[in-house]
């Protein structure tokens, strides 16, 4: 059921994505490192609920406050000539992958169960 | 409480539907404007791409200086060409103008002077005296002469026919008493060859009982030859 609300959540960003028109390319380095940071919320998201321990409100809250956090720090390294914004890709580019690998062990052993459960009913 | 984990449900289920729109349009955006940046805008270049298109530019930059340099060289080859020429065109007509003046193809303008010569009723001017007349005229540096407002060019002819009246100009032209005869020339020298006594044209006339009335003046006018200088059988000696 709530695949259905993501599905549609997603058409619908699809649509407003084509109806809003591009923006300014200073800007653009701000919105990349929002959408890097929200991705990592996202995958963070799905691995804490294949953990059990989903709860709405951290989700909602990493998913924003990261982003801008991100924003921020990545406004200040340029005022003081520093690429934070690395930083911050790294570490969030590196929580992605730690989630995406709880992620993959999660739907690995759920394969290796399945066919456990076939071999043994056969 | 079913109610309320129902109500917990929808509201989460919002939630997540309303952030992955959220982030799905974001990446769009994103996707949209790093694209069209990449197309037409310099700043989104690397550092190395940027390095190679300004070598190319350069290599364009001096590629354009030295077509300009040598387009200009042919200019300026050109306008010395052309200069040349304009020289030359310039030269050609000088000549041509003193060519026309010297054929009598120009109105010419000068001092020297006026001959009137009358028949009386005891004699008549003949073709012969004319033809005196304009000789010596000439030997005393006479540059244009004119009978009777008809021009004499060098290729003209003073003829009588049939005894009875002068023509000039292959027969175009009919002559009649009186003869106005006007030459451009040094009038005291004119004057002077005309008046030589006894063996000048004046005295020679006179004592034929002719009249001649010899006038100098400060300026004359020649009007141009009016027919056309034609050569059927005259061609230049290679």
């Amino acid at each position: 059921m709530t695949l259905i609300y993501i599905i549609v959540g997603c058409l619908l960003g699809v649509g407003i994505g084509f109806l809003i028109p591009t923006i300014p390319y200073s800007v653009s380095n701000y919105l990349a490192i929002a959408i890097v940071a929200s991705l990592d919320s996202v995958f963070g998201g799905i691995a804490s609920n294949i953990k059990k321990v989903f709860d709405i409100k951290v989700f909602i809250s990493g998913f924003f406050v990261n982003s801008i956090l991100a924003i921020l720090l990545t406004y200040l390294g340029q005022k003081l000539n520093v690429d934070i914004y690395l930083a911050a890709i790294i570490v969030f580019v590196g929580r992605m992958f730690n989630n995406l690998g709880i992620i993959r062990r999660y739907y690995l052993e759920k394969i290796d169960i399945k066919s456990d459960n076939k071999t043994t009913k056969d | 409480m079913k109610t309320k984990t129902d109500k917990n449900k929808i509201v989460l289920r919002v939630t997540i539907a309303f952030i992955s729109t959220l982030l799905v349009s974001t990446i769009l955006i994103q996707f949209k404007s790093v694209d069209e940046y990449r197309k037409s805008n310099i700043e989104s270049l690397r550092e190395d791409e940027l390095k190679t298109q300004v070598a190319t530019y350069k290599s364009k930059y001096e590629e354009a200086q030295e077509q300009l340099q040598s387009n200009q060289n042919k200019i300026d080859e050109y306008k010395n060409t052309a200069d040349e020429n304009a020289k030359s065109s310039e030269l050609i007509e000088e000549e041509l103008a003193q060519s026309n003046d010297l054929l009598g193809l120009t109105d010419v303008k000068g001092e020297g002077v006026i001959l009137t010569l009358i028949d009386t009723d005891e004699n008549r001017y003949t073709s012969e005296n004319i033809r005196t007349l304009i000789n010596e005229l000439k030997y005393a540096g006479a540059e244009a002469i004119s009978i009777n407002g008809n021009r004499v060019i060098n290729l003209a002819d003073i003829v009588t026919i049939n005894d009875t009246f002068i023509v000039m100009n292959g027969g175009s032209i009919r002559l009649d008493s009186p003869y106005e005869i006007k030459a451009i020339g040094d009038r005291k020298y004119l004057t002077s060859t005309l008046n030589m006594k006894n063996s000048g044209f004046v005295d020679l006339m006179k004592s034929s009982n002719l009249e001649i009335l010899v006038k100098e003046s400060e300026s004359i006018t020649i009007n141009k030859y009016n027919g056309s200088i034609k050569n059927e059988y005259i061609k230049e000696d290679e």
